[in-house]
């Protein structure tokens, strides 16, 4: 790293007594070195939490650690340092983990590969119920399973067929099912409209909203449509090259963005409203390699505002914004709040 | 207005069950010179098939029945397979959406920009790679000669993308059709190719035509618009103008159901129920019908509507709207 690096980042509030929430997490992958030298930084000093019946958007390009960071919450990977925590208490040991796998769920974005092809959709959602012995009998399973179709639009006539004879936006749904059928306080959604048309994607984005709704379940929802994130979440949480540039209140992060690439971001979303301002490239050139991050700040080489500081000094996630710390308004800049 | 490219009442028929179903059914456009046509459509409306049929390269077993593809006034499906051969990537270039698939990993970016220029050309090596050199810098690689000594997979999505351009201008092209060429892109790079494109065609002066499924992109890069819904075009016009004030019911379902940013938060999206019917199983009628909410029945159900004016160069294809112009249609939540 730098020489120059922040001070770790204390999370802004404690961790919601239902929810999950992660502090100060870091992912180190190792390289092929005989020391794991050449390895990469996919996730360096993350605090962020979902509370139960809370919409959190996390968004950011390719390569941002925004899927690495979702498996760390979910167990599938482990953090080099810090820590997971579920109703507030960190996550540890088999049993811990193991807890937290029911009451935590994931939907993949890729509604083809994420279901197997071989067993029937009644199979599916009983199977998920039968690993963590809940249910009861096979008879009650299918019952349950019945009736979760139900809630995510699809109907119990749906059992007994395979993931073949349903629709992208159809397999999405499915996706939903088996993560509630075991009833979680948080479902990590990983890109899971991108794949489908809009009239779909606008389907599955109100039983989104439905869902939260009628049964106060938390939902991070990663995702790189910046409109979609907008209309859906009430925070947002924006990650590049690893790290938090800026969070807060969606309102208050798109109307009055306190970090150049959220606001380079914002300038390339192509919106289709009347008056929306043209289409800007103001986030030139690509991300640096995680492997051979810049010193100073990260994301100086393709910034607007950089200046000799900026290179030299990585900068920390401090209240930003006209209402900062009303919102939880943060960001990593040396001119978040300066005059532009 | 002298169309460089016009199309003529096409049709392209896969085979479904014993019987031909059109996936394509009686679409006609026009594209004038340093003109951008935004094709728009979900799933299964047959916007890359039409495409594809522009040059004669409908994959099997479809096959293109009917209409005419005018380009520079002679017609490209009645011209021979060796003619056909020199106008794509020649005078009709493409882009498609996975760079990765486009450009072959084993061959030098120099090496596979050469190559398509001296097919089409049949010029020496050096002035070839002179060329290769020139469209490189064009497509904004500030140091070329390296970059023609890179291989693709040495290079980021966004780059690879860039070759791909640099591959489909490299014998300047009179028409460049661009199939959902920025859809896998991060919105900062799919930004730079957006600006790049737009850039490039009034430099050059060639014509785009732009598929796209977002509807969101087409005011930025695009002058005319045409939306198609299973096969049938449904409505065209300014981009600006159908936008602000659609005419078609899908089109209008189009843009309610995609959020902007500026879309009220916190109430439900329209949304247009069920899906597109599956490929020969269009009802009779208009081809919305199924999904209307405005449709009326024993006229909609039963006669296809034709085009109706609305506004200029502004025409919709929609019964309701030729009776009482339904602009704004408005959908139940």
């Amino acid at each position: 790293m730098g020489a120059m690096s922040a001070a770790p980042t204390p999370p802004l509030t404690a961790p919601p007594a239902s929810g999950i929430a992660a502090e100060q997490i870091a992912k180190r992958f190792a390289g092929r070195g005989r020391k794991g030298e050449g390895g990469v930084h996919a996730v360096n000093d993350v605090s962020l939490s979902v509370a139960a019946g809370e919409i959190v958007g996390l968004v950011g390009e390719s390569g941002c650690g925004k899927s690495t960071l979702s498996r760390i919450l979910i167990g599938i990977e482990t953090p080099s340092s810090g820590r997971v925590l579920l109703d507030g208490a960190p996550v540890e040991g088999r049993a811990g983990w193991r807890a937290l796998r029911r009451r935590v769920q994931y939907v993949f974005q890729d509604p083809y590969g994420s279901l197997c092809p071989t067993m029937t959709i009644g199979e599916t959602l009983a199977d998920a119920l039968a690993v963590n012995d809940l249910g009861g009998s096979k008879a009650g399973r299918r019952e349950r399973a019945g009736e979760i179709l139900t809630q995510v639009g699809l109907s119990p006539a749906d059992l007994d067929r395979h993931p073949s004879q349903f629709s992208g936006g159809q397999r999405q749904r499915i996706g939903l099912a088996r993560a509630l059928i075991l009833e979680p306080e948080v479902v990590v959604c990983d890109e899971i409209v991108s794949g489908l048309d809009v009239s779909v994607q606008a389907q599955i984005l109100n039983l989104l909203r439905e869902l939260r709704q009628r049964l106060g379940i938390g939902l991070l929802f990663i995702s790189h449509d910046l409109r979609v994130v907008r209309y859906l979440c009430d925070r947002v949480v924006v990650m590049y090259l690893g790290r938090i540039v800026e969070e807060g209140d969606v309102e208050q992060v798109f109307g009055d963005p306190q970090h150049p690439y959220t606001r380079g971001l914002l300038a390339s979303v192509p919106d289709h409203a009347p008056g929306a301002p043209e289409l800007k490239a103001r986030v030139a050139g690509e991300p640096a390699s995680l492997g051979e991050l810049p010193s100073g700040c990260p994301f100086a080489p393709r910034c607007p505002l950089a200046a000799d500081r900026c290179r030299a000094e990585d900068p920390a996630l401090v209240a930003a914004g006209a209402q900062a710390g009303a919102g939880g308004h943060r960001a990593r800049c040396h001119f978040a709040g300066a005059p532009r | 207005m002298s169309a460089l490219l016009q199309v003529e009442d096409l049709r392209v028929e896969f085979p479904r069950g014993g019987r031909a179903a059109a996936a394509v059914d009686g679409v006609s456009f026009e594209l004038a010179a340093g003109e951008c046509l935004a094709i728009v459509g979900e799933s299964g409306s047959g916007k890359s098939i039409t495409c594809q049929a522009l040059m004669r390269l409908v994959p099997e077993p479809g096959r293109i029945a009917g209409g005419r593809v005018l380009f520079e006034g002679a017609d490209l499906l009645q011209r021979s397979e060796s003619e056909l051969r020199r106008v794509r990537g020649g005078e009709i270039a493409m882009v498609f959406q996975d760079p990765s698939s486009t450009l072959n990993p084993v061959f030098t970016v120099g090496h596979q920009l050469i190559d398509v220029i001296r097919t089409h050309w049949r010029c020496s090596r050096g002035k070839a790679r002179e060329r290769a050199q020139e469209v490189l810098e064009q497509v904004g690689f500030p140091d070329p000669a390296a970059r023609m000594k890179a291989y693709p997979g040495e290079l980021s999505g966004g780059l690879k993308q860039r070759i791909s351009i640099a591959l489909a201008l490299a014998c300047k092209p009179r028409v460049v059709i661009c199939d959902e060429a920025t859809t896998n892109l991060d919105v900062s790079i799919q930004a730079q190719i957006v600006e790049l494109l737009r850039r490039l065609k009034d430099e050059l002066g060639f014509s785009i035509v732009f598929i796209t499924h977002d509807i969101g992109l087409t005011p930025h890069i695009a002058d005319r618009i045409l939306v198609l819904y299973a096969g049938h075009a449904v409505e065209e016009g300014p981009v600006r103008q159908v936008l602000d004030s659609p005419g078609h019911p899908y089109t209008v379902g189009l843009l309610h159901a995609a959020p902007s940013l500026s879309s009220e938060r916190g109430v439900a999206l329209p949304t247009i129920p069920g899906t597109v019917p599956p490929l020969g199983q269009l009802p009779p009628g208009a081809p919305f019908v199924s999904r209307c909410p405005v449709a009326v029945a024993g006229e909609c159900d039963t006669a296809e509507p034709g085009w109706t004016a609305a506004g200029p160069g502004h025409r919709v294809a929609c019964h309701r709207f030729a009776h009482d112009g339904t602009k704004g249609t408005t959908w139940v939540r």
